[in-house]
């Protein structure tokens, strides 16, 4: 007879997890948006772009991680933004895999341009994957918060 | 489906016009399109030069020079130049409080890593330079064409 309200448990958590992924994401762009060389140079490192190819994302992609980490905790464009970020870290998981199979020693660039600041590669490996999660989270469930 | 994609493409036209206008208006601009070359003899954007092993040698114990090992204290304890002083990039904004002033008093500074492929020496002059520190080198073949040439190791000697 009355349409079932979801509970808002489910808000707390779907708002919790665009908050973490959110932050994570703006908080990861800062230094390598004030430093697009540096980062080029972490780039460079992976080893898995041709040299032509480096400083075209070392421009865009912390933006990316700006506009949507912002877009996701403020509410705009919550599925696109939550895409887009879970995107990144499967690309970024990729990335890091491939490295750590050929045994390429390199920095990750994730949150600071400074070498060494981190951690190492297992670690950046699971914290990414666990990144996922929320990631996920969002994409199912938001449409039905929204209700 | 179509929603979501309309909203990535939102998103990262968002994206490239702030990052082309910030790039426009920032000091540190960079060209998306150009190839990327790592820095391999005089960097004018960084006022950064090359060094190599024997001028090394001369400038080592000169008056004015500052050498520098970028790599982790760790590193640096278990052996390093004569003469350089532990300044681990990692920890860099405290060292450069400490010890920034004297840098600037230096003729000539320069730093090393462990070797050719570790880049923790070109960050450090990097960060030097944007600090207004002048004549900054990097010995590129570090403690491994160092150690490879048979010259003297020192040790547990912090500054």
């Amino acid at each position: 007879m009355f349409k079932t309200r979801k509970p808002s448990k489910d808000k707390t958590v779907i708002l919790t997890c665009r908050i973490i992924l959110g932050s994570v994401f703006i908080f990861a762009s800062i230094d390598k948006i004030f430093h697009p060389e540096a980062f080029a140079g972490i780039l460079h490192n992976y080893k898995l772009l041709p040299d032509i190819l480096i400083y075209l994302p070392a421009l865009f992609l912390p933006w990316i991680e700006l506009i949507a980490g912002s877009f996701l905790i403020a509410g705009i464009f919550v599925r696109g933004s939550t895409f887009i970020l879970s995107s990144l870290l499967l690309i970024f998981i990729l990335a890091i895999t491939i490295n750590l199979i050929r045994g390429i020693n390199f920095d990750c660039g994730c949150f600071s341009i400074i070498p060494g600041e981190n951690g190492s590669t297992y670690f950046l490996l699971i914290r990414d994957l666990f990144l996922l999660i929320p990631g996920v989270l969002i994409y199912l469930y938001y449409k039905k918060d929204r209700r | 489906m179509k929603k979501t994609m309309v909203e990535v493409l939102s998103i990262l036209i968002t994206a490239v016009v702030a990052a082309l206008i910030f790039n426009q208006a920032s000091g540190n601009k960079i060209q998306a399109f150009q190839s990327y070359e790592k820095i391999e003899s005089v960097d004018v954007r960084y006022n950064v030069e090359f060094m190599d092993i024997e001028v090394l040698r001369y400038y080592l114990g000169k008056a004015g020079t500052i050498v520098l090992d970028a790599r982790s204290k760790k590193e640096y304890m278990s052996g390093h130049i004569p003469g350089a002083s532990s300044f681990s990039i990692v920890e860099f904004d405290t060292l450069f409080k400490e010890r920034g002033e004297l840098l600037k008093l230096g003729s000539i500074v320069i730093v090393y890593c462990a070797g050719p492929e570790c880049e923790d020496s070109h960050m450090l002059a990097i960060k030097l330079s944007g600090k207004g520190i002048k004549d900054i080198f990097v010995f590129k073949g570090g403690m491994e064409e160092w150690i490879g040439s048979g010259y003297e190791v020192a040790g547990k000697n912090i500054y």
